[in-house]
């Protein structure tokens, strides 16, 4: 059995995700069978009510039971997620997650829990608000922990501001030196199906990439390496792995983002830190289990 | 050591002997008793049954009465939406559905589900004197957000007054809830303010810090202790957060424990968490689970440190994981093989044991962690020392200390996952416990007369009757027959009559009779050259 690519779209209220999310629906629902997971932690479910209202044949997964904010909930989502997929069968599934939403925590349990064997991660994408984002310091916080772990940030909005854009690249950039920066308006972007994030890498291995045995995986730790063993943790799982990306701490007391393909390696050093360790890596050819038996070899 | 005595010395940042385990048990209480969240939490009785039950079975130091951060809020006029797994929702939003702060009151000792919690903190604290008993509150920002919805990080800037009024407002409920939770019994108050994790340190200072710091001053007048629960990304705020004076914070896995013990111990704050949630406690098997304990225990450390879940434990988790924890917990030198375990199991080589103990003596192993520095590893060695000489040479002991790596080598290849076991002739006989004399004996006797079986069992035997002439051989076999059943004996009787096969035997004239002993040396594996001239030897 195929797994199913799954995307994470994030983002704060009024950000643009939903539109986002219109725009999918209205490009693929008539050839792919799309699931949609919403859980907007607001008073009542506006945005399922309005994706229903565009006719368009998807299924959708409303997790109204609070936000998927705390570890402690998750338990629970992935139960649903689990009748979800095998009531549906969808070909592709895009969770719509709230600004209060812990992606990476999205991400480990996807990547861990019985789901693991039929789903993988595939994408994950932030939607920032332009006129927001440069109006509002204190919100920030919300969404740099989201901006993080994206693969892709959009910039949205930005006919409402006349600068600034470039102040905003530098704050996503700053927050995640290896994402890739797309401005538009009106979420006007393209959404590829597949693996958008690993294919600019790796362009014959994009079929491959819903096999069976794909595996996406997220490692949390509060363990620390020293640089060079960060470099030879990394060398060796590179050349297996489609894509390793994520955030280290460091022995020497800092914090580096790293992203690998299968033959390169980067090291950036970052500014300031306040996560534990966090890797993702998508590969047919190793196992959470044994990714994560190393990364405390070398630790 | 008593839980709460235990819990009371972490608090103080004294070093303690065994680190304090306050396994969170809200909802999961009523999974152990078969119950769904929503009759469990609306009921104090199922409370007190499923409480009692997670003491019984995970022997804590401390648990939380009631973890459910809706209390409040619904008395408030939140609307709920309840669900069978999980503590229920907040749906809609009073204050930002059109009702203003004036028209809300402090919710009295006879509203909502408030008499229920009171009633079972009482019945625990008769019940159980000596565990610590924490009573949960909803922190002041998490119970605005009930209250405002996610207008409040609007709010936040353009209408930082509203949000000050709001704030004031649900620190007097905390307040006024933190009063009737102690007066019920409750030892240890936790502000459990998961929303923080929001906002960032300058946000944190200017409209949390004056609040919550005056729910754990008014805490510490009352002489009782208090926690500042957090959970998700939160990092940045630790410092700010333990700028209010709680006692503890206590966090989950998003944030590293070595970066909250820095912090906390240089404020004189204690600290706790921070196992993983879902992924370890909810999926993970008991190993992960323990090692992931093992984890935390290590970054922790014996002062100042809570060891406990990073949150409300999911209600489905297994109870095995939770028990691995705790066996964990009271056993030191099962720590010490996990870690022994964890350092060594990647290089490690298992050995194939299937004919280990097929030898003619009885071999006992005991596998120690060091029977020097290990006191049950000490008295188990001893015991097996002193029991070996009654069986006069044919039971060989050895002890194999897990401090060196052939040992660790051995210990898994025989599959052995506790500190001291026993195995006899390589099966595992005895786990943790000292056997008595007795039966320590008679396990061994027992394992001798299985051999003797098998010996007796593997050797066969057949008898030829050689010869060309029927009458002659018939009456041969008839006669032999009745030996065999004379003797009771398990034989099998063959007749040759072929000449040529006849002189195979090297006979010339019949009758005759070839007695042959087999005996069964390997099966289904191939032989080293040393142990087939072994064989040879003996013949």
């Amino acid at each position: 059995m195929q797994k199913i690519p799954f995307h994470i779209i994030s983002g704060f209220l009024g950000s643009g995700k939903t539109t986002f999310l219109k725009r999918i629906i209205d490009k693929y629902s008539t050839e792919t069978k799309i699931g949609i997971i919403q859980n907007e932690f607001a008073p009542a479910n506006i945005d399922g009510a309005e994706l229903k209202q565009s006719g368009k044949d998807f299924n959708l997964l409303e997790i109204n039971n609070g936000s998927v904010f705390c570890v402690c909930l998750l338990g629970d989502f992935v139960n649903s997620l689990e009748k979800f997929v095998n009531q549906h069968h969808p070909e592709i599934i895009i969770i719509e997650a709230s600004g209060l939403s812990d992606t990476t925590s999205i991400s480990e349990i996807i990547s861990a829990s019985t789901l693991a064997e039929k789903i993988y991660l595939a994408s994950n994408w932030c939607i920032v608000d332009a006129q927001n984002f440069a109006k509002v310091g204190l919100m920030k916080q919300r969404v740099s922990h989201q901006i993080r772990m994206a693969d892709i940030v959009v910039i949205n909005k930005t006919d409402l501001i006349e600068t600034g854009i470039k102040k905003i690249r530098e704050e996503i950039k700053k927050a995640n030196p290896f994402t890739e920066i797309r401005e538009t308006t009106y979420c006007n972007i393209d959404f590829e199906l597949g693996d958008s994030a690993i294919k600019k890498f790796f362009f014959d291995e994009v079929k491959t990439l819903s096999s069976p045995n794909v595996n996406s995986m997220v490692i949390k730790s509060g363990r620390k390496l020293s640089r060079k063993s960060l470099e030879l943790f990394l060398f060796k799982w590179s050349p297996k792995a489609f894509r390793i990306k994520g955030f280290v701490n460091l022995k020497e007391d800092k914090t580096v983002a790293i992203q690998c393909t299968f033959d390169s390696v980067e090291i950036i050093e970052m500014e300031n830190n306040f996560h534990p360790t966090e890797l993702v890596a998508i590969s047919h050819r190793f196992t959470l289990r044994e990714w994560n038996k190393s990364l405390k070899e070398f630790s | 050591m008593k839980g709460l005595e235990l819990i009371k010395k972490a608090f103080a940042l004294e070093p303690v002997k065994r680190v304090p385990w306050v396994p969170f048990v809200g909802v999961h209480g009523g999974f152990l008793t078969g119950i769904d969240a929503e009759k469990y939490l609306k009921s104090s009785e199922e409370v007190v049954k499923g409480i009692s039950k997670a003491i019984e079975e995970y022997n804590p130091d401390g648990v939380p009465v009631v973890f459910d951060l809706q209390i409040e809020a619904e008395i408030l006029g939140c609307e709920l939406k309840w669900a069978p797994h999980n503590p229920p929702a907040v749906v809609t939003h009073p204050l930002a559905d059109g009702k203003q702060l004036k028209d809300l009151h402090i919710p009295t000792e006879f509203d909502g589900r408030i008499p229920e919690v009171i009633k079972a903190t009482k019945l625990l604290r008769k019940k159980y004197p000596d565990i610590a008993l924490y009573g949960l509150i909803t922190g002041p920002f998490t119970l605005a957000l009930h209250l405002m919805g996610t207008d409040i990080f609007v709010k936040l800037f353009e209408d930082p007054e509203a949000v000050n009024e709001v704030m004031d407002f649900c620190t007097k409920v905390g307040k006024k809830m933190s009063e009737y939770l102690m007066e019920a019994g409750c030892d240890i108050i936790a502000v459990v303010d998961p929303m923080t994790s929001q906002i960032d340190p300058q946000t944190f200072e200017t409209f949390v810090t004056p609040f919550v710091s005056k729910l754990f001053s008014f805490v510490r007048e009352k002489g009782k202790l208090s926690s500042f629960f957090v959970c998700g990304h939160a990092q940045q705020n630790i410092e700010t957060m333990c700028n209010c004076k709680p006692d503890n914070v206590s966090i989950d896995e998003n944030i590293p424990l070595d970066f909250v013990k820095e912090i906390a111990l240089s404020k004189g704050i204690s600290f706790g968490g921070n196992m993983k949630l879902t992924v370890v406690l909810l999926m993970g098997n008991e190993d992960d689970c323990r090692e992931n304990a093992i984890d935390c225990l290590d970054m922790g450390g014996k002062k100042g440190f809570i060891l406990a879940p990073g949150c409300d434990l999911p209600r489905d988790t297994p109870p095995e994981n939770i028990k691995a924890v705790t066996k964990l917990v009271h056993d030191p030198y099962q720590q010490e093989v996990i870690r022994a375990m964890d350092k060594k199991e990647t290089t490690l080589e298992i050995l194939n044991m299937n004919d280990y103990g097929q030898a003619d003596k009885v071999i006992v192993d005991v596998i120690t962690l060091d029977s020097e520095s290990c006191a049950p590893c000490q008295y188990m060695v001893e015991a097996v020392k002193r029991v070996t000489p009654h069986f006069e040479g044919v039971v060989e002991w050895r002890e194999h200390a897990i401090k060196k790596m052939e040992a660790v080598t051995f210990m898994s290849s025989l599959m052995v996952k506790n500190i001291p076991t026993i195995c006899i002739d390589g099966k595992i006989e005895f786990v943790s416990q000292i056997p008595p004399k007795g039966d320590l004996i008679a396990a061994i006797q027992k394992r001798i007369n299985k051999k003797l079986k098998l010996k007796i069992k593997s050797k066969r035997s057949e008898i030829l009757i050689l010869g060309e002439d029927k009458d002659e051989t018939s009456k041969l076999n008839s006669k032999i027959h009745r030996a065999i059943t004379e003797l009771g004996k398990d034989v099998e009787v063959k007749m040759i009559s072929d000449k040529k096969q006849i002189a195979n035997y090297g006979v010339s004239r019949g009758p005759a009779v070839v007695a042959v002993n087999y005996k069964l040396k390997s099966e289904g594996t191939e032989p080293s050259l040393e142990v087939v001239k072994e064989w040879i030897k003996e013949l």
